[in-house]
């Protein structure tokens, strides 16, 4: 069952989204807390055939082999070999801070102190609640 | 990497699904007609597909086109550490 929270990634808000972003109609990523889970997982024309499946903070099968999960009661990461795609946090029981890079798979979406930066977009100080699907790309 | 029959398909695919939703029974028609695109592709690309979750995007809450800059070549590890400073310290080891 997926908790009620607030995710916060690069000065966005995004309060009981079941989806954070999807691309093309693929879910692209997920945060759902109690407890913490993270899913990313990346469309299958992926052009840099850099795949990443990770769904509920488990690895599939065709993700990768450089695609490495490290999970924890308050935070959840997951890694291209030793650099961070996502880190999640628990800030407390329903909060929690997102970070996020996937540019090391080849695609343009990272954030930072400015806001989540998607290709030449920039979504900053947004706040989406109820939404089935937070962001939708494509 | 390119997968050009598998593009193909996604591109039929949402064409098909906006069709659908639209109560189109063109749909079924282009539906069937990917068939043989369908069996054209490889066991990996068939997994990749079926372990897809398919979301209706028509309640987004924000949507932006995908730019070309959208997907790109991989960042190499070393070029996420910001190497414009004209400090540049390599190999170097201390062990008190």
């Amino acid at each position: 069952m997926r908790g009620v929270s607030t995710v916060a990634i690069g000065s966005n808000h995004f309060v009981d989204c079941q989806t954070l972003i999807t691309v093309r109609q693929h879910v692209l990523l997920r945060v759902a807390t109690t407890p913490l889970r993270v899913s990313l997982t990346t469309p299958p024309d992926l052009p840099s055939g850099r795949s990443v499946q990770v769904v509920d903070n488990q690895v599939g099968p065709e993700s990768h082999p450089e695609v490495l999960v490290v999970a924890s009661d308050t935070s959840v990461a997951v890694f291209w070999g030793e650099a961070p795609l996502a880190i999640a946090t628990l800030l407390d029981e329903t909060t929690v801070s997102l970070r996020v890079d996937l540019r090391l798979i080849g695609i343009s979406l990272f954030d930072d102190a400015l806001g989540l930066h998607v290709g030449h977009n920039l979504f900053a100080g947004n706040q989406i609640t109820n939404a089935s699907t937070a962001v939708a790309l494509g | 990497m390119s997968h050009p029959r598998l593009a193909a398909y996604l591109s039929l695919e949402r064409e098909m699904l906006a069709l659908d939703a639209a109560g189109d029974p063109l749909a079924d028609q282009l539906r069937d007609a990917m068939d043989p695109l369908w069996y054209g592709l490889t066991d990996q690309e068939h997994a990749r597909l079926d372990a897809r979750v398919i979301m209706d995007v028509g309640g987004a809450a924000m949507t932006a086109p995908i730019g070309e800059g959208f997907f790109t070549a991989p960042l190499q590890a070393a070029a996420l550490t910001p190497t414009s400073g004209p400090l540049s310290v390599r190999d170097w080891g201390c062990a008190a």
